[in-house]
């Protein structure tokens, strides 16, 4: 039987501010799910620390929410024990870009069939609007004492050159334009990410919903081509330099749209199926390990066989 | 003849000794005898001093290395300088005699500390400095010298097979094989068989190889006959394992069922790893997947995240990664994530001693990460415990759904020993409680019992995890009642798991309940502690030795039984740190106050002759006996 | 190891890059052969003038004393290694790897 977008929905009480950019986030990620009519029960949401982190809560299928910055290694865990899972993480800027922008690059180099949704806000919001990676220099949102001192970081172009082979933006309160950009990179087969920009009413009173309003637009809809047509490296590069150019562009003109597409990149699943033939079938979640009775799979000759650099006949 | 022989090989680091040990170790290996070697060296990829030291017996597997050694074999001038005092009275040295202008104080790699001990000691000898004057002082002191021109044999080699620039260190290597085995008197199929073991598959390299350790064998024994050779082994077995720890603990996880580990290079732990990648696949069905991530926090967090989806997983560090490691620990306890950290200690704080040696992480690894949650740690005192813990580990970390730590060190790690092949027929697989068809009402934090049966993520119901205080289903909280419950329940797995795991098999006591006087020690002091019982009860000391292989759950009254019998000042806590940390929980879990402490920490591993002398003084009224042996 | 006096061999040979750490070998960069460091007359010998050693230093900032086992970052620093063997080039074999250990 088909899901609708209210059946991904929990019972728990959704405690962000009423106007928070999330509300839009998870409408779009309800409606996401529901369009691809993914089982929940095969679907893990991995969430990181702060408001977005909750996330996890509010969405009927496996929730795992664990520590700031940790979700992407979380959520490589849960992947490459079971490649069958669909596996999204939702991480703020400060989690995923700022004490977790390690994993964040080591991601991209893995090309994990993994979707990434940055809720990217500028601040720490659930510590009380400190400034986070995003935030630009000289901007003073409302809780700074004075204004922030350290540079953004650019996250389409952080991505870019990290690997990831899907790179978007969009746009909390354009739920239409995030739940269609969800449901590309969920889709995608590598390394999704998606910026999602959202305004913060409690403490970002800069990039605010009129802020936004007065600044995007879509990248589609000037003709923008973000998808490497054949596997050839040439192709890849030229349109990642094209995207890493696009996201740059930022005060007047906001672009939202898949900046970046190659669907050529092998997976880090596939990498690794070629090394295990039957990871892909039995992968370690699912493998037995020991006989009904508890005896380990690995016998007495398993072990000889394969362990046999280890073992010295002694003569006689 | 003998029936041991105790040895010892050095040479700058990553240029030969390795391959001469392990030669040497399979060839011995090969004719019956029981063998453990450790491995000794810099935070260094080539040039810095090495050495492995070794001990043979015709009567099994030696529970420990000791001081003097019998022979010295040397690559370089800085080894003798090094350890000349490390030989035995009418030992032998082995050393290239092309190198006797060599001089102590132009040794680059060697430190400024030792170049100022052997100056002083130089100067009261009134000796040069020079290798060639040590040399022959030693000589005059009745050990036996066995002088090789390095070059000159090598030339001879040249000659015959012209020498293949990839392998030059090799060479070297094998001028020492030849030189120990002309001194034991073993022949050449033995040598060959430890050879094709190191160059499998490479033809032309046994066969030069080959030739070489024999002509220098020859040479040695028609100068010295075969003064080393040891007695034939009593009951040979048909094969056995030669192994480091770093394999053991590889090889009895793949048995107990890993099927994900992730880890971050860190010495003394990577090399089980590496390995683990090699052996990805063992049997028809099983494979595994070797992670190695950006960092160990990422090790740790997709350990947890492969566990929560039903595969064994695991990870192996060391103190500065373990401290990386801390913060997902307590959510792996507050989500009952059955993981398995795998913990080689090494000399701390920071970086330490990163190639040597310690047991003082023992307090860490108890009480890391903040809050309160179920840990269980056990330890291994040697190699075939290693094994058997490995698969241990996971068995208890399923069966009481929290973490694992299972405790070594860089001694049993590095330390290659030979011992029976391991019958993994004996051994079980426990998953503990599993839900059987967990449907829509599964909650995986079910209050009804202490142990609430597990589902795996994606193999049914939906579920919830957080690392903050959570509900039956997974969902966060923070009411009181329920955070108390919640807690509660947790903490009764450790009761749980204290009630069911026997005590003695968590401390386990070798020796009488009469003896004179009571070692208490875990992990690696075992071998030393029974071997050092072993040399006072022929000179009519009793000795029992009380071993602690799980340390937490703590077997409180069980250990409380036995060092009540003792008294206070009959029990000694021997331990590789500054604070004998044992003790220390010993007080803290039983209120029995340990009196005594034998105490090491340079980084070197406690050496049988040096432990029964501490014992000595301790029966003689010394509280405290702190160990230095060891270059 | 210093330098033999006779010039005819491979310590004052050009073409000798001394094994790291065993500098009795070296590798003859003119046959691509292993050499041990023995007193023996060679056909490819040619002096070793200490101007490969200078052109090291100057190109890529540093030479190597395999007699003191050290780079040589200066020209001064030559002065102080006057009559070792001082190289523009080692050689390190390919083998070391493999008894190399994990060690930090």
């Amino acid at each position: 039987m088909a899901l609708n977008p209210n059946q991904y929905r929990t019972d728990v009480w959704i405690d962000w501010c009423p106007g928070c950019g999330n509300f839009g986030i998870t409408t779009a990620i309800y409606r996401a799910l529901a369009e691809l009519q993914l089982e929940p029960s095969r679907t893990v949401i991995v969430s990181g620390i702060g408001c977005s982190g909750k996330t996890a809560h509010f969405v009927n299928v496996n929730g795992v929410h664990t520590l700031h910055g940790r979700a992407i290694p979380f959520a490589t865990g849960i992947k490459l024990a079971n490649p069958s899972l669909e596996v999204i993480v939702h991480g703020g800027d400060g989690d995923l870009l700022g004490i977790g922008a390690g994993h964040f690059v080591a991601l991209g180099r893995r090309n994990l069939d993994i979707t990434v949704i940055m809720h990217n806000n500028g601040v720490y919001g659930l510590t009380k609007g400190q400034a986070s990676p995003t935030l630009r220099r000289g901007l003073k949102t409302k809780a700074l004492a004075k204004p922030n001192i350290q540079d953004a970081v650019n996250p389409i172009a952080l991505a870019l050159a990290s690997g990831y082979t899907f790179v978007a933006r969009s746009y909390a309160l354009d739920t239409k334009h995030l739940v269609e950009t969800i449901k590309k990179a969920v889709r995608h087969r590598g390394s999704a990410f998606i910026d999602v920009l959202q305004p913060c009413v409690a403490y970002n009173d800069i990039l605010t919903m009129h802020y936004y309003r007065d600044r995007i637009y879509r990248l589609e809809e000037e003709g923008w081509d973000p998808v490497v047509r054949e596997p050839s490296e040439e192709e890849a590069e030229e349109k990642i330099s094209r995207a890493w150019e696009k996201s740059m562009e930022w005060n007047d003109k906001i672009p939202i749209g898949v900046f970046y597409q190659n669907p050529h990149v092998p997976t880090f699943e596939e990498r690794l199926a070629e090394r295990l033939p039957e990871y892909l079938d039995n992968p370690p979640a699912l493998q037995r390990i020991a006989d009904p009775s508890g005896k380990p799979l690995v016998t007495p000759e398993h072990f000889r066989r394969a362990f046999k650099d280890f073992i010295v006949k002694v003569r006689r | 003849m003998r029936s041991e022989l105790v040895f010892m090989l050095g040479g700058p680091q990553g240029a030969g000794l390795e391959t001469s040990a392990q030669i040497l170790t399979t060839s011995l290996a090969h004719l019956g005898y029981g063998v453990v070697s450790d491995r000794e060296y810099h935070s260094n990829i080539r040039g810095k001093h090495s050495y492995v030291h070794f001990r043979a017996s015709s009567e099994g597997t030696p529970l420990a290395l000791t001081y003097p050694v019998d022979l010295l074999g040397a690559m370089d001038a800085e080894t003798v300088f090094t350890h000349y005092h490390d030989l035995a009275p009418g030992g032998f040295l082995v050393y290239d005699e092309s190198q006797e202008k060599a001089r102590f104080d132009r040794i680059p790699s060697m430190g400024k500390e030792l170049k100022a001990r052997l100056r002083r000691e130089f100067a009261e000898l009134g000796l040069d400095g020079t290798l060639g004057s040590l040399a022959r002082w030693l000589s005059e002191r009745g050990i036996r010298l066995v002088g090789i021109s390095y070059p000159d044999v090598l030339s001879k080699l040249a000659e015959k097979y012209g020498l293949q620039r990839a392998q030059a260190s090799r060479y070297v290597s094998s001028i020492l094989v030849g030189a120990v085995a002309g001194l034991m008197g073993l022949d050449e199929d033995a040598v060959r068989a430890g050879i094709e073991r190191r160059f499998a598959g490479r033809e032309a390299l046994v066969e030069q190889n080959t030739y070489l350790a024999s002509m220098v064998a020859e040479t040695v024994r028609r100068m010295h006959g075969e003064p080393l050779r040891l007695e034939s082994p009593a009951e040979p077995p048909g094969e056995v394992m030669v192994a480091s720890g770093n394999d053991v603990v590889a090889l009895g996880k793949v048995v107990g069922g890993l099927r994900f580990q992730a880890y971050y290079p860190i010495t003394p732990a990577a090399d089980e790893s590496f390995l683990l990648e090699r052996y990805e696949r063992v049997g028809e069905e099983a494979s595994l997947v070797v992670l190695q991530t950006e960092d160990e926090i990422a090790a740790i967090s997709s350990v947890i995240g492969a566990a929560l989806t039903g595969a064994r997983a695991a990870t192996a560090t060391s103190g500065p990664g373990f401290s990386l490691m801390v913060e997902a620990l307590g959510w792996a306890g507050i989500n009952e994530v059955p993981i398995v950290i795998t913990y080689y200690q090494r000399g701390g704080p920071s970086t330490g001693l990163p190639t040597r040696g310690s047991q003082s992480d023992l307090f860490f690894t108890l009480f890391a990460s903040h809050g309160e949650f179920p840990r269980i740690v056990l330890a291994s005192g040697d190699h075939l415990e290693a094994f058997r813990d490995a698969v241990e580990a996971f068995n208890l970390a399923e069966r009481y759904q929290t973490p694992v730590i299972h405790l070594v060190d860089k001694f049993l790690a590095n330390t290659i020993a030979t011992m029976p092949v391991p019958d993994p027929s004996g051994l079980r697989v426990d998953r503990g409680l599993l839900a059987e068809e967990p449907g829509e009402g599964y909650k995986r934090f079910d209050l009804s019992s202490t142990l609430s049966p597990r589902a795996f993520l994606g193999a049914g119901p939906v579920m919830w995890f957080t690392g903050d205080e959570h509900d039956e289903a997974g969902h966060i909280t923070e009411d009181p009642e329920l955070r108390a419950a919640m807690y509660e329940k947790r903490m009764r797995k450790l009761e749980l798991a204290d009630r069911e795991i026997p005590p003695e098999e968590r401390a386990v006591l070798y020796g009488s309940r009469d003896a004179d006087i009571l070692l208490l020690g875990w992990g690696s002091v075992k071998g030393v502690a029974l071997d050092a019982a072993r040399v006072l009860e022929r000179e009519g000391i009793s000795v029992a030795y009380l071993h602690l292989r799980i340390l937490e759950p703590f077997p409180s009254s069980h250990v409380r039984g036995i060092l009540e019998g003792f008294g206070p000042g009959r029990v000694v806590a021997v331990e590789h740190s500054y604070n004998a940390q044992s003790a220390m929980l010993v007080a803290l879990k039983t209120g029995f106050t340990v009196g005594r402490s034998i105490v090491k920490y340079t980084g070197r591993p406690i050496y049988t002759n040096e432990l029964v002398d501490a014992v000595k003084r301790v029966l003689k009224g010394e509280e405290r006996v702190v160990l230095s042996y060891g270059a | 190891m210093g330098v033999s006096p006779d010039p005819g061999f491979c310590g004052n040979c050009t073409h000798y890059a001394p094994h790291y750490p065993y500098s009795f070998m070296g590798l003859c960069c003119k046959t691509g052969e292993l050499h041990v460091y023995v007193e023996k007359p060679c056909p490819d010998y040619a002096p070793r003038t200490g101007r490969e050693a200078l052109k090291a230093l100057s190109e890529r900032g540093w030479a190597y004393c395999a007699t003191c086992m050290e780079p040589i970052f200066t020209p001064g620093d030559m002065e102080t290694h006057r009559g070792h063997l001082v190289v523009a080039e080692v050689f390190v074999d390919e083998a070391g790897f493999e008894d190399s250990p994990a060690a930090d």
